[in-house]
């Protein structure tokens, strides 16, 4: 396949353990983002070959533009090589870890961006207010499953509907609790028991498949 | 308010600065919260786990961008490794507060409730009107009512690594965090210091270690909240103060 020589994934990239779990690919990236943590740049290597694609995807899911996704996945990288000192391989695997950053940042992204659009919205909305039809806002319809793994997406297919569309708004969407109670028409309170009911069900189905 | 109810969401990056932070502060005392977080680790893996059609791959750009900025990155350091209880640290602390103590004023006024929670050494109550084996969770509870109360205000006490909370709305005083460990036979005890100059009244009794306590009381008319070293059981009126905060 092409992809092959588009990037430098080597052999050891931990897979998705759909299969087998590769405990030993695991382990080493734990290992290789604590070696880093010591200040191995050549570790750091490792690092990148096994997580910049999986950060990059993330990203580019979140952001939707491949100019922004990899602005995003360079930072997350580099604040992971930062903040690799911290990382503790006792408290959770080197790809959580990283993973973690790479959605943060995609998330404070979309956030800001949203937030300069408003403002640039509030500026024009008096010139433009007569001019413009009130429908202007339309919120893209983002088939979301299409990012998912048929593994995932199984047991995303065991939540309720309200319990998945607000993990999958928050998650892929980067809103809020307040921006997805918004949309899905619930309860703030009743949104933050959805998604925290929805992520333990996730848990638990992912953990019997 | 119920702060763990957040814990999903935060897990997905779903709050607000704002409640992000109130949760943080949450989920650093709450080992409920740290459980279910850690225990969420495979489902948010699964999220971000690419979708069967999905080929996008990281530009060869992306390798150069990144390996020449860490160039000049400088790392963090690691953490320190947690203090032992009997590290130099905290005695230290202790001994600052009781230096930095002998220079301040202060006073206070009260019923009480008390709690006490988690891992948390269960403190025995000098003052007597606590039934042991209350429930730890309420008493916990309670301690985050006053602390995320909305009029709540954060002091340090410059007593390890313990915060005092209080709120005028919710007629409290929580007291959270981790204190300097007392030589055996002695406890610290809360006091209400009233601005009329009346003498200082007694709350629970607190031993050292991580902890959780709340003390509903009387506020108006208080001018300030003090913690003293007492011996075990507590006093009536205190004996050495360690720390006090004005209100
Ligand atoms: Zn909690």
């Amino acid at each position: 396949m092409e992809r092959r020589h588009l990037h430098a994934v080597s052999d050891d990239v931990p897979r998705v353990s759909r299969h087998e779990p590769d405990a030993t690919a695991a382990q080493s990236l734990d290992d290789l983002l604590a070696a880093s943590g010591r200040g191995s740049a050549q570790a750091f290597e490792g690092v990148y070959s096994a997580m910049a694609t999986p950060v990059y995807r993330l990203a580019l899911r979140i952001v939707r533009d491949p100019g922004m996704a990899e602005d995003i996945a360079q930072e997350a990288l580099v604040e992971a090589w930062r903040k690799a000192p911290e990382f503790q391989p006792g408290r959770g695997s080197a790809k959580t870890w990283m993973l973690t950053i790479a959605h943060r940042r995609a998330v404070d992204r979309v956030r800001r961006e949203q937030r300069q659009r408003q403002q640039m919205e509030t500026e024009a909305a008096v010139a433009e207010r007569e001019a413009t039809p009130a429908d202007q806002d339309t919120v893209v319809e983002v088939d979301f499953r299409r990012w998912q793994s048929e593994r995932v997406r199984g047991a995303l297919d065991t939540l309720t509907d309200i319990q998945r569309e607000a993990i999958e708004l928050a998650y892929y969407g980067g809103c809020t609790q307040t921006e997805v109670a918004a949309q899905l028409g619930v309860p703030l309170g009743t949104t933050k028991t959805r998604i925290r009911d929805g992520m333990k069900r996730l848990r638990d189905a992912l953990e019997e498949g | 308010m119920d702060l763990h109810e957040m814990v999903g969401a935060y897990a997905l990056h779903a709050l607000d600065d704002d409640d992000a932070r109130r949760f943080e502060e949450h989920l650093a005392h709450c080992d409920e919260c740290q459980a279910e977080l850690a225990s969420l680790e495979g489902a948010l893996d699964a999220l971000a786990e690419p979708g069967d059609d999905e080929s996008a791959v990281a530009p060869v750009s992306l390798h150069a961008s990144v390996f020449d900025e860490i160039a000049h990155t400088t790392q963090v350091s690691a953490p320190e490794p947690t203090t032992a209880p009997d590290s130099p640290a905290e005695p230290a602390s202790l001994d600052a507060a009781r230096a930095s103590a002998a220079r301040r004023p202060r006073r206070l006024g009260p019923r009480l409730l008390v709690a006490a929670a988690g891992l948390l050494a269960v403190v025995a109550v000098g003052v007597g009107f606590f039934a042991s084996g209350a429930d730890e969770r309420a008493l916990a509870d309670e301690a985050e009512r006053v602390r995320t109360a909305d009029d709540s205000i954060e002091y340090a006490l410059g007593l390890g690594a313990a915060t005092l909370h209080v709120s005028q709305a919710e007629g409290g005083v929580a007291l959270i965090g981790d204190t300097p460990d007392l030589p055996d036979g002695e406890t610290y005890q809360v006091w209400v210091v009233p601005a009329d100059g009346s003498a200082p009244v007694p709350g629970p009794v607190l031993g050292d270690g991580e902890l959780a306590l709340a003390w509903i009381t009387e506020l108006d008319g208080a001018a300030a909240v003090a913690i003293s070293v007492e011996p075990e059981g507590g006093s009536e009126t205190p004996t050495e103060v360690v720390t006090a905060v004005e209100l």
